[in-house]
């Protein structure tokens, strides 16, 4: 990618890559400004580096590791500083989207699946849901592939509590 | 429940369960499992967790994208800077109906080419839009919205009105091409048709310049300046309703 028709051709590709690239910001982020702001430094660091891109590889993956890299960099620390690094309930509503209120189900999964931690929940994101393999993963987050696997499997088990708690709770009532 | 087994352990369940393993260890690990009561409960408790992942999470595919993002990817030259911050972003909140963006930033020529290039430029972020871009506009607050407009244009400049022309105003927003503030005014056509857009750009540097048509990035455009500002009228529509707009635009512009 050398020349200004690759130029646009990158551009196009990462036109098509933003609703991907929004969802993974909402995931990783605790309020939709700072979701706002990852997609747009995200844009920009790719757009300052998009000779950098190998061609033949993967560009959704080469955009996903510079959005994990900007957010646990450069934005997460600043979210901190704000008093916003802690999952707010509240602001789950917001963050989720216009999630289709009709199928209840596919609702309270995506709800659970946004309040365990961070780490669980982009790992959630990028293995089930993007399909990468546990490999791509770590290399996207820049983690050992065990550390991938580690954080699934306590991803699952939370979720097997949650799921073993409300269970108990509707079987009470 | 209790996990009995070890983390690598865990581990190579996970991957059975994933199926990612390769065929030998597949058969070697599902041999373990049922060797192993620890490891067929946590199997069990994965089991648990089979959740549509992909489904849940799909409608957050139709989260909005910010129009700062798509003119920033659109555009035509690599930013330099990172414009986005949240102190802009906190501006958003300065009147229902106004929000701030950015055009990236171009090394301007000069005289007329410099002209072209803002042109080219507001059209190019023009041509991203779509009715439901500025449909989904709220309320203008047009006291904030004027306020803002002669903040940004030290001047006083009317909103056009196009409604008997079938043309209806829907929002303001300021952006910025080259550190130069632009003020975007949006309208839409009642009946049919894509967003028309009525632009002001500060430009100390601009000298008068009497009306003149074009074509750039799809659009229809007339651009002229005056008193320091460069205006463009443009959008999708005829030449002649370009004319007539840009035309309409001039008669009502002047200060009280």
């Amino acid at each position: 990618m050398t020349n200004t028709n690759s130029e646009n051709a990158f551009r196009s590709d990462l036109t098509d890559l933003l609703p991907r690239l929004m969802r993974y910001a909402r995931v990783l982020t605790p309020t939709v400004p700072d979701a706002d702001d990852l997609l747009q430094m995200t844009c920009e660091r790719a757009l300052t580096r998009w000779q950098q891109f190998e061609p033949g590889t993967r560009f959704d993956a080469w955009a996903f590791r510079i959005m994990s890299s900007v957010w646990k960099n450069e934005l997460r620390s600043r979210a901190i500083r704000m008093g916003q690094g802690f999952e707010d309930a509240d602001s789950l509503e917001g963050r989720i989207g216009n999630h289709p209120r009709g199928n209840i189900y596919l609702r309270q999964v995506l709800e659970r699946i946004m309040r365990l931690p961070e780490n669980q929940r982009e790992t959630i994101l990028l293995t089930y849901v993007e399909g990468y393999s546990y490999e791509q993963t770590a290399q996207i987050l820049d983690i050992a592939i065990g550390t991938v696997m580690s954080r699934l499997s306590r991803a699952r088990l939370a979720l097997a509590n949650d799921l073993e708690k409300e269970n108990a709770i509707e079987s009470a009532t | 429940m209790n996990i009995t087994l070890t983390e690598d352990e865990q581990a190579r369940v996970l991957a059975f369960k994933d199926k990612a393993l390769s065929s030998s260890e597949m058969a070697s690990t599902s041999e373990w499992i049922a060797q192993t009561p620890g490891a067929q409960e946590f199997l069990e408790r994965l089991d648990q967790t089979d959740l549509p992942f992909a489904e849940a999470m799909s409608p957050m595919l139709n989260i909005p994208i910010p129009e700062a993002t798509i003119s920033t990817v659109g555009s035509q030259s690599i930013p330099r800077t990172l414009p986005w911050g949240r102190a802009v972003a906190a501006l958003l909140l300065l009147g229902a109906g106004i929000t701030i963006g950015s055009i990236a930033n171009n090394t301007f020529e000069q005289g007329e080419d410099r002209s072209a290039s803002w042109v080219a430029q507001v059209a190019n972020y023009q041509q991203l839009y779509v009715r439901p871009t500025v449909e989904v506009a709220g309320p203008v607050d047009f006291p904030a919205l004027e306020t803002m407009m002669e903040t940004e244009l030290e001047q006083s400049i009317n909103i056009p009105n196009f409604d008997d022309l079938g043309v209806a105003f829907r929002r303001g927003q300021l952006l910025q091409v080259d550190g130069n503030p632009l003020i975007q005014l949006a309208y839409l056509p009642n009946e049919s048709g894509l967003p028309i857009a009525f632009c002001i750009m500060k430009d100390a540097t601009a000298t008068a310049a009497a009306p003149s048509a074009g074509r750039s990035h799809g659009l229809n455009y007339e651009s002229w300046s005056q008193n320091g500002l460069r205006f463009v009228l443009l959008g999708s529509g005829s030449e002649s309703q370009i004319e007539a707009l840009a035309k309409r635009a001039r008669a009502q512009i002047n200060p009280v």
